[in-house]
């Protein structure tokens, strides 16, 4: 497994930037317009092999130079399956605390603790300007260190539908979430998604017109109101009106078919 | 919902991380929103990203000034590009000027402190600015105003990243350089300036020295617009982007950490009763009006021209006689109908069109009669 972290130092000059080393690609901002990435934000994606995740807004002890609390971005990678299911409950458990404290609200939950401890001011400091040969592997053996102090997740069985929808305050739709992503770790394609711009049942159900299945939780959610979830249907794409070439076709098609009527009477009257 | 007739104009912004980027956006449009009230124009924020962004900046900032005291720590930073997207909506349809803001985490302006894997975004960066007819840039004031030492002095321009932003200055210029019958405006706006101005609730009026001290900062950048780009207009547009603050005390205090080795923080008070009132926001967007919708103008008149053109082609073509049977075939298959249908909605296009030029003339009127204010000023 792999694991990104993203903070920022104290000084002016020191913006966010990924420790030691970037993941491969900001796969992330295909969903730029349904999140803000400053605030918190979760992205588990799966195609079945391979998973990807994305925690951001996790905040931190330390604040900038103008007095803003510094955040943490995780970025973790790994493969589907039972050969990494240690790394992956780790990952699981990760997820889930950071859930646990978006959903109640709690200020220096688990995940910051955690990372705090391992990440304090002059370590972040130091490997901000660290070379990536040194400062990669640190980043690395510090954050899954903080990740061993997460305690595990315990997924219930889910019961919801392919694609659904429900509220991050709400206990039910966390745990079905939870058990979702254990099973994008474990090697079933889709999508576990807790993104901050999405406010009703119709901004989730643009999400779920992608291929594999979304299971999405918001913050400030309207068209729903219970502890369940609710199914999402994609909608259907309208069809596309005809082009000029298209009508071109089908009027060469009925002035055909016109004509043979009319040699076919011809026949008919005149043998 | 964005219209596909809509002009859109980019706007870049150019500064250092924490200078007041998004903090900007936001507050012309709200200062224009109380600008525009009573007149056919309205500014909106368009789509839904953009309205969500905006709301939770302002319930960042309400909230914090609600609890009776206002720290700039209670905004965040920016972790990724984003493009804000405004619309000018002078209430007929279609005739909606769209702005593009591209907001980004101002340290990538600096080369020597950007993280490599964000130079491919900080290029994508840099085409939206070069491609950008105005240009924005967002100066802390604070950091200009509040030197009492000469070491606070020396660590001006690099707290500003004054060189950075010259230099993409310089790389803007030399694009409108290239596209000298574009208009094109640099707008130099001093921020978090409530505690400078005596317009807005401030106790002491220090405009002339801010004034003074952006004109010496930025001297090489705006002496090099007349060489470098003539038809560049230059104003500065001072802003108060929170309006009800004041500062009580500042410290300069020794960081290694600091490419200065110096680091600034400012600490504020709120004024009562404490609640948002932005003043200067709304001259941007007057000067903003002018360049845009002058530039629209000229656009529709050559569209108009054009339409009108096209709209008596098409009715020649539609009465054309072209023979018995192939008018007869023309009959038959619908063609003459579909081509007198081209005809009237190239001849109701170049009505619309013309609506849409009288519209905005009367917008140009409005807008050139308004007093742009004692606090803006003109190079």
């Amino acid at each position: 497994m792999q694991i990104f972290v993203q903070t920022r130092g104290a000084a002016r000059a020191a913006d966010y930037c990924f420790l030691g080393r970037a993941p491969h690609s900001p796969w992330w901002r295909r969903y730029r317009d349904h999140t803000t990435f400053d605030y918190p934000t979760i992205i588990v994606h799966s195609d079945g092999t391979d998973w990807q995740a994305y925690l951001s807004g996790i905040p931190s002890a330390r604040v900038d130079a103008v007095g803003t609390v510094v955040r943490y971005t995780v970025v973790l990678e790994g493969g589907c399956g039972d050969a990494e299911t240690d790394a992956n409950n780790r990952a699981l458990a990760l997820i889930a605390a950071w859930l646990a404290d978006i959903g109640t609200g709690t200020a220096g939950g688990a995940v910051q603790a955690a990372l705090d401890r391992e990440f304090p001011g002059p370590v972040v400091e130091w490997l901000l300007t660290e070379e990536p040969e040194v400062g990669w592997p640190e980043t690395r053996r510090r954050a899954l260190a903080a990740l061993e102090s997460v305690p595990t997740a315990d997924p219930a069985a889910e019961t919801g539908p392919p694609s659904w929808f429900g509220n991050v305050r709400a206990p039910g739709p966390r745990a079905e979430f939870v058990h979702r992503t254990a099973g994008l770790l474990a090697g079933t394609a889709g999508r576990a998604l807790f993104l901050n711009l999405i406010s009703s049942p119709d901004d989730a159900a643009a999400l779920a017109e992608d291929d594999l299945p979304a299971a999405i939780l918001a913050e400030d959610v309207r068209g729903i109101s219970t502890d369940r979830v609710a199914e999402l249907n994609p909608k259907k794409a309208p069809v596309p009106p005809r082009s000029n070439h298209q009508v071109a076709t089908r009027q060469t098609s009925l002035l055909v078919r016109w004509l043979a009527a009319l040699v076919a009477g011809v026949r008919r009257w005149f043998p | 919902m964005t219209n596909d007739s809509e002009l859109v104009f980019r706007i870049g912004l150019v500064g250092p991380s924490r200078v007041g980027k998004t903090s900007l956006i936001t507050a012309v449009l709200r200062d224009s929103q109380r600008l525009l009230q009573g007149t056919p124009v309205a500014i909106k924020a368009v789509g839904s990203p953009t309205e969500k962004r905006i709301a939770q900046h302002r319930r960042d900032l309400d909230g914090s000034l609600l609890a009776g005291e206002f720290s700039p720590g209670a905004l965040r930073g920016t972790e990724e590009p984003f493009t804000f997207q405004l619309l000018l909506d002078p209430g007929v349809p279609g005739a909606g000027i769209r702005l593009e803001l591209l907001d980004y985490p101002g340290g990538w302006v600096d080369s020597s402190k950007r993280p490599h894997d964000r130079d491919a975004d900080w290029e994508q960066c840099k085409r939206f600015l070069v491609q950008s007819s105005v240009l924005m840039i967002p100066v802390d004031a604070t950091v200009l105003m509040e030197p009492t030492a000469s070491a606070h002095l020396r660590a001006v321009p690099s707290i500003l990243t004054t060189p950075e932003v010259s230099e993409v200055v310089r790389e803007w210029l030399k694009e409108r350089n290239w596209r000298a019958a574009e208009p094109a405006l640099l707008l130099i706006c001093p921020v978090k300036c409530e505690s400078y101005f005596h317009d807005n609730g401030g106790r002491r009026d220090e405009s002339d020295n801010l004034l003074e001290m952006v004109r010496r900062t930025y001297a090489d950048m705006i002496e090099g617009v007349p060489e470098e780009a003539p038809h560049v207009k230059v104003v500065y547009c001072p802003v108060d982007t929170i309006g009800c603050v004041e500062i009580i005390h500042v410290e300069w205090t020794p960081d290694p950490r600091e490419p200065s080795g110096m680091a600034f923080s400012a600490h504020y008070g709120v004024r009562w009763p404490g609640r948002q009132n932005v003043k200067g926001a709304a001259e941007v967007l007057m000067a903003l009006c002018r360049h845009l919708v002058a530039a629209r103008r000229k656009v529709e008149l050559e569209d108009a021209e054009g339409k009108e053109l096209k709209a008596s082609q098409a009715q020649a073509y539609a009465d054309k006689d072209e023979g018995l049977f192939r008018n007869m075939w023309y009959h038959i298959n619908g063609e003459r109908k579909r081509r007198a249908a081209a005809a009237a909605a190239r001849t109701q296009d170049a009505i619309d069109a013309q609506k849409r030029v009288t519209a905005l003339t009367e917008i140009i009127a409005d807008l050139a009669e308004r007093d742009p204010g004692s606090r803006v000023h003109q190079w």
